[in-house]
């Protein structure tokens, strides 16, 4: 009899302090050199670098970082899926969020390259975060088909529209290796939604409370995207200069 | 007439959702996972066809959706624009000016 992937490994800690280096990680100075680059480091997501990035091509090296962060957390989160869901959820299904887990370091590599395609590396750049860590979620949500719902729709349904819309831009002006990357990275993340999909299915046949339970965690991060564009909303009235109108139709 | 959406071929990117100016497209709570448009709010904008990656919306003339339906349908899609494209042209706005400012102090 094997042994259950759990005890296969290793059991030290793996952690890294902080375990991501958001822009409030960042020491004073380097703050300072993150803000002269971008403007402010508030301008340090995917949001504005887009528009940024669609006036002067230096801005698609930030933007692509906070591609590859996310892509950083896809590993952790599907690689401990697998080892801490082994017991509960078929095992097909493990095999299937493994190869997703291997998906995603493709994806980091990918991304990584073109990051220095685009002249930059990892570490110029910091992490961003977007939606809740591991660590933030109540032990009560931590069930399989739930934590499945929310990076389905939070992470790889977004990454779906998110990739379309960077490929789109990146055609548009001209940068053919990014929107190459981004289409290619696409065909992944359908399957991955898909799996999702699939599986979110399953284990709610299991136990249906499941399905009201993962919906309302989906509901919630749609929510979540809603208040942002919120907050967005006023906090650009409240500082773009009045003499700043922007060129194009706004298409 | 409205819209439908050909679920075999629906990759669930919800990009349409989004972008569907009567909040009339459905994922959450539907029976089958994937995307579904409700006939009745539908205005025949075209838009979630034509952001679709997988190209699977089409225009269905024999789906009618009641005048009342339909009216209530026009009202949400002018708040939507409204709203929309001021949010869109403000982040516009917004990065420009932030890419012009960076420029000016030369870095
Ligand atoms: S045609 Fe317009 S109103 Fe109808 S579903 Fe598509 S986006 Fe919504
Ligand atoms: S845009 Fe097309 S593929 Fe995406 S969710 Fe809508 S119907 Fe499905
Ligand atoms: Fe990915
Ligand atoms: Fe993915």
């Amino acid at each position: 009899m094997t042994r259950a992937l759990k005890e296969r490994v290793d059991s030290r800690e793996a952690k890294r302090e902080p375990p991501y280096r958001t822009t409030m990680e960042l020491t004073p100075e380097q703050q300072k050199a993150l803000a002269e680059k971008l403007g402010g480091i508030q301008n340090y997501n995917p949001v504005v670098l887009r528009e940024m990035a669609r006036k002067d091509r230096r801005f698609f090296a930030p933007l692509i970082m906070s591609i590859l962060s996310a892509e950083f957390r896809g590993i952790d989160f599907f690689g401990r899926f697998v080892v801490d869901t082994e017991d509960e959820v078929p095992w097909h299904m493990t095999l299937g969020v493994a190869r997703q887990t291997f998906d995603e370091s493709r994806h980091t590599l990918l991304n990584m390259k073109l990051l220095e395609h685009l002249g930059s590396s990892v570490g110029e750049y910091p992490d961003i975060i977007l939606g809740p860590q591991r660590d933030d979620i109540p032990p009560e949500e931590l069930d399989p088909a739930i934590l499945l719902a929310r990076v389905n729709v939070a992470l790889e349904g977004f990454a779906l529209t998110t990739f379309e819309e960077i490929r789109a831009l990146a055609e548009q002006t001209g940068e053919e290796m990014v929107a190459h990357c981004h289409d290619y990275n696409m065909a992944d993340e359908v399957t991955h939604v898909a799996l999702g999909d699939y599986w979110l299915e399953k284990l709610s046949q299991v136990q249906p409370w499941r399905k009201e339970r993962a919906r309302a965690a989906q509901q919630e991060f749609e929510s979540n995207i809603a208040m942002v564009r919120q907050m967005a909303r006023s906090y650009m009235a409240a500082s773009t200069p009045s003499e700043a109108t922007p060129s194009g139709n706004g298409n | 007439m409205a819209y439908v959406i050909d679920q075999s071929r629906c990759i669930n990117c919800s990009w349409c959702r989004r972008e569907c100016p009567t909040d009339t497209i459905h994922y959450f709570d539907q029976e089958v996972r994937k995307h579904k448009i409700d006939p009745q709010y539908c205005i025949d904008c075209d838009i979630c066809a034509r952001v679709c990656p997988m190209d699977c919306i089409s225009h269905e003339p024999a789906v009618v959706p009641d005048a009342q339906s339909l009216a209530a349908g026009k009202m949400r899609a002018r708040a939507w624009a409204r709203d929309r494209r001021q949010l869109k042209l403000g982040i516009r706005a917004y990065a420009e000016s932030q890419v012009l400012k960076i420029a000016r102090n030369g870095s």
